[in-house]
């Protein structure tokens, strides 16, 4: 039996990016403990991702557990906190930008979410987000780790990343060669395959690996799993912002902690702030200039099939509006100890992440949605953006919010609860009426909490060191203030 | 607020659904503005098998600011710390689902796979060994669990068993205190709006006539409104569920207070025996296309442990749930709901989960339809599972002793349940229900009870049978010194009466 010592469990990622090396950390710490198993990784050399990385919380969340330092990243990368995102030009009424905060945004009473709250008892929907502290630190340009202590406000606070993908994929490589894992460049020249899946992988038409399980991490190309397995979603027709242009500019000062989510006559932008350049990766309907990429949004129908577990970008191409990629990784990988093989037969094991996986990727799915078909430009594209219909469960989650402010409860949601509402809330779908439980909370009483909650944010915001200077104190070794 | 406001309530039955819900939203609605009404007829008995529970209904009681020893006394209740399931998978068997985990806490793997790679039963005995609230249920102790999540001693929950008439007069005396209006009668029609569909109002046979915004049916099986006057139609389940009858017969104590309930495996369906303060609560759950009802009287009598204390109770349901919980202003609660077999004491929790979402999606008085498919939504998927959970029972047996048992190995079973058992049967998987009633440690159980034995493990299971068999003296030595349950419940006798 394989994973037995006498037949210990080997592991192969092909596939260099962040994704991979990711990928190669979590795998072996799932095995650390299996006498004889190993992990290893083929990468190939040249450019693996995009310029830089947006990253919500779930990355620190996936760091933690791998035990990887967050501020040892940011300082060694050169790469700077994203406290949320920061959406402008998504309505055509000319209304204003809105935040999408990280960390919590007030607090909820028993099952009443917050915003209700703000709805009944403050002065309106359209303030939710600025109860959060990350709100308040994102338009003060601010930043600091979130604080340990429960009864510090700055706890509430959470954070993801701006990343140099290069710098970011170079300290995973060297972290993964410290745990000494085995590492190879090299390129996939052929796949053989047999009856329960891969059999086996040539590199640079000289070298034979084989695996029990093998790990596709090479994004959109799927180089292993289109061997075995290419059935494919296509979810092309979801949006048509398909061509993506990416471009370096000079930093913004001040260094905004949020990635800006920019709409435009033609399409939309996303710019990732870093201390020494901004990335911005455009998405348009049409190719206009030399140097665009196709995007291929779509799904793996089973993303583990045989002995093949496609991750990233290999397994699901969600919408780039979506912020999903990281999050349904990361989920992907926390899975993984639970789900290690102990013979060629992993059919219960895929069976459990597929079904997992795909709720989740839903979710990415229907987040994508909401916010094109919510915008409300007036241009023919964006207009057209608007005619898709939702799935049942996004037509249903919206129907209830509508109807009540409420969230309905999805399992294997990738998303906070306040990052549907802001969405929802940012794009100016409102509720008609709040919920009636909020009317039996004590008026003054509430409203007293909140104003409470919004004093506690400004000021903990403006206690907070500018961003740059903290990233700043972070490389120079100095501890947070 | 918009004017078309619900501020009438009208609850139709009083029997255990009715007086939860009535003491639940006259407790938690603003009083004084919403006006609750819950028409009963005497005449007509309620059914209260549910007298087993699970540990949710704790919540519930802390909701309300019940206090536990005050409950317990006028309930007659004893405490539940597992359900003993005997000659299920096989004729001889006995294992326990206790309300807790195997092991100890915060393991990366699952006991179950430590367990199994260390030689389970044989080098170690039976996983039932591994468990605290089953040391406990054995040894017929109680104390409450304790708090840090790192001792042993938190890794239990508990429930209790009750008398769930006493436990509805118990209610009724809440909630008739905070302005609930009791009104004996028998409804014999129901107005309903030709242009909505919505109920208007009921008549009784007095000639009364109660007119309501919002009417909550717990009028039974039969489904006064929600089936009579709405047709809102009903979803079959019998075909997994094949038990459709049930016979309820207390007997006198025996002295024994047992902190656990049973279910027996017989030769058609299955007996439960419930121990309480003042009785024990006996019946037999069986399919009546395998079995008449005098041998089903016959093997339930051979069960009793004291004489028999009144005559036998009959039953007759259908397993399978209404299709609309929640249809236009009428929302069923309880068995006008639908009925799943109390093999996992879960009908009185399908109440209180009903009443906790009503309570959470309130209507507005708008009537949006997105209000009732979010309540039918959560409900359907807390009936299916548990639904799955029960089927599992009857399906994971090696009994071939009577056509029954033959009829139940090799019957269809939901899609959502043959990928549960498979994950198991191949590698000891329990995938996660993020919401759901039963969670790993009670899939563990009934896995593993009934002979579904995983072929491949995790593989960072370890093989350390020295290092775990330890565990089980030291769960038996944490259970022997606590208190025993007749002297917890003699204790709360005593604090009740002062």
């Amino acid at each position: 039996m394989t994973g037995s010592a006498a037949n210990p469990l080997s592991i192969l990622i092909i596939g260099g990016g962040p994704d991979g090396w990711l990928t190669a950390l979590a795998a072996h710490q799932a095995v650390a403990g299996l006498p004889g198993a190993s992990v290893r990784i083929v990468h190939e050399e040249g450019p693996v991702c995009a310029p830089a990385l947006s990253a919500p919380p779930d990355l620190r969340m996936l760091h933690g557990r791998l035990g990887l330092n967050d501020g040892d990243i940011l300082a060694r990368t050169g790469g700077a906190a994203r406290l949320g995102r920061l959406f402008s030009g998504w309505r055509g009424d000319g209304q204003p930008d809105f935040i999408q905060p990280h960390g919590a945004i007030g607090a909820n009473w028993g099952p009443l979410h917050f915003h209700q709250q703000v709805a009944a008892h403050g002065p309106g929907t359209d303030d939710y987000a600025n109860y959060a502290l990350a709100a308040q630190a994102i338009k003060q340009a601010r930043f600091a780790p979130p604080s340990p202590n429960p009864r510090d406000f700055l706890s509430t606070l959470d954070f993801g990343f701006h990343l140099d993908c290069a710098a970011y994929t170079a300290l995973l490589r060297d972290t993964a060669r410290q745990r000494g894992i085995e590492a190879c460049p090299g390129r996939v020249t052929a796949i053989e395959t047999d009856e329960t899946g891969l059999a086996g992988v040539t590199l640079d038409k000289s070298r034979y690996l084989k695996a029990d399980l093998y790990i596709d991490a090479t994004g959109p190309e799927m180089k292993l799993a289109a061997a075995i397995n290419a059935a494919c979603e296509d979810w092309s027709d979801d949006t048509p912002f398909l061509f993506e242009a990416t471009r370096l500019e000079t930093p913004r000062s001040p260094l905004t902690p949020a990635t800006r989510i920019i709409a435009d006559p033609a399409g939309w932008h996303m710019a990732i702030a870093l201390p020494d350049a901004t990335v911005t990766r455009r998405f348009t309907a049409t190719a206009d200039d030399g140097d665009t990429a196709r995007l291929t949004p779509g799904r793996l129908r089973t993303p583990w099939s045989g002995n093949c577990l496609a991750i990233g970008g290999a397994a699901c191409r969600p919408d780039p509006l979506a912020d999903a990629d990281l999050p349904l990784l990361a989920r992907t990988l926390l899975r993984l100890p639970g789900l290690l093989p102990t013979g060629p037969d992993m059919r219960a094991e895929a069976d459990v992440h597929n079904r997992a996986f795909t709720r989740e990727s839903d979710a990415a799915r229907d987040f994508s949605a909401l916010v094109l078909g919510s915008q409300t430009r007036s241009e023919p594209v964006w207009r057209a953006c608007r005619d898709a219909a939702p799935s049942d469960r996004l037509a249903h989650a919206t129907a209830l919010f509508k109807a009540r402010g409420r969230l309905a409860t999805r399992e294997h949601d990738i998303y906070r609860p306040g990052d549907w509402v802001t969405a929802w809330l940012g794009l100016g779908v409102k509720p008609r009426r709040h919920d009636p439980l909020a009317d039996r909370l004590d008026p003054a009483v509430a409203s007293a909490r909140l104003t409470q909650i919004r004093t506690l944010a400004e000021q903990t915001a403006a206690a907070m060191p500018d961003h740059q200077a903290a990233l700043s104190r972070l490389k120079a070794g100095v501890p947070p203030a | 607020m918009s004017d078309n406001k619900v501020d009438h309530i009208l609850i139709i039955g009083g029997g255990t659904a009715g007086w939860m819900c009535a003491a639940a939203l006259s407790h938690r609605l603003p009083t004084g503005r919403v006006r609750i009404e819950l028409v009963e007829s005497e005449a007509i008995g309620t059914v209260g098998v549910g007298e087993s529970t699970i540990p949710h209904i704790r919540h519930f009681n802390a909701s309300l600011g019940i206090d536990e020893a005050d409950f317990m006394a006028r309930t007659h209740a004893t405490y539940k710390l597992a359900i003993e399931f005997r000659d299920w998978g096989r004729i001889g068997d006995s294992y326990m689902h206790p309300f807790g985990a195997f092991g100890v806490p915060g393991a990366a793997v699952d006991f179950h796979h430590d367990w199994l790679r260390s030689g389970g039963e044989t080098a170690l005995g039976p996983i039932d060994d591994y468990s605290l609230p089953i040391a406990m249920a054995r040894g017929q102790r109680f104390a409450r669990p304790a708090s840090d999540p790192r001792d042993l001693a938190s890794t239990y929950a508990y429930a209790f068993q009750f008398d769930a008439a006493a436990y509805a007069r118990y209610l009724r005396d809440f909630a008739e205190a905070r302005g609930v209006i009791r009104t004996e009668g028998r409804v014999t029609d129901v107005q309903v709006d030709g242009e909505t569909g919505h109920v208007r109002n009921v008549s009784l046979e007095s000639g009364q006539r109660i007119e309501a915004d919002l009417f909550i049916d717990c009028s039974g099986f039969r489904g006064l409104i929600t089936e009579q006057a709405l047709a809102t139609g009903y979803e079959d389940w019998s075909h997994w569920l094949p038990c459709d009858r049930a016979i309820a017969l207390p007997s006198a104590a025996t002295g024994e207070l047992p902190p656990y309930t049973r279910a027996t495996a017989l030769e058609a369906g299955w007996a439960w025996r419930i121990p309480l303060q003042h009785r024990v609560g006996n019946g037999h759950v069986y399919a009546s296309a395998f079995m008449d009802d005098e041998r089903a009287e016959t093997l339930l009598r051979d069960q009793l442990e004291g004489e028999a204390l009144a005559e036998p109770n009959r039953l007759r349901f259908l397993a399978g749930k209404r299709k609309r919980q929640w249809n236009r202003n009428c929302v069923a609660i309880g068995l006008s709901s639908g009925f799943l077999e109390p093999l996992e004491s879960t009908s009185i929790h399908l109440i209180q989960s009903a009443i906790g979402h009503l309570l959470d999606l309130f209507p507005t008085g708008e009537w949006d339809p997105a209000e009732a498919d979010e309540f039918n939504r959560v409900m359907d998927q807390e009936y299916a599972r548990i639904r799955d959970f029960l089927i599992l029972h009857y399906k994971a047996t090696q009994r071939d002793d009577t056509e029954f048992w033959r009829h139940c190995r090799e019957m269809d079973i939901p899609d959502s349940l043959a990928g549960k058992i498979e994950h198991f049967r191949e590698r000891g998987l329990i995938a996660d229900y993020e919401h759901g009633v039963f969670l790993k440690p009670s899939w563990q159980a009934v896995f593993l009870g009934q002979h579904i034995t995983p072929q491949r493990l995790d593989p960072r299971a370890v093989n350390a049978a020295a290092g775990i068999r330890p565990l089980a003296a030291e769960l038996t030595r944490i259970a022997t010194a606590m208190p025993g349950h007749a002297e917890v419940l003699s204790a709360h006798a005593r604090a009740a009466a002062d």
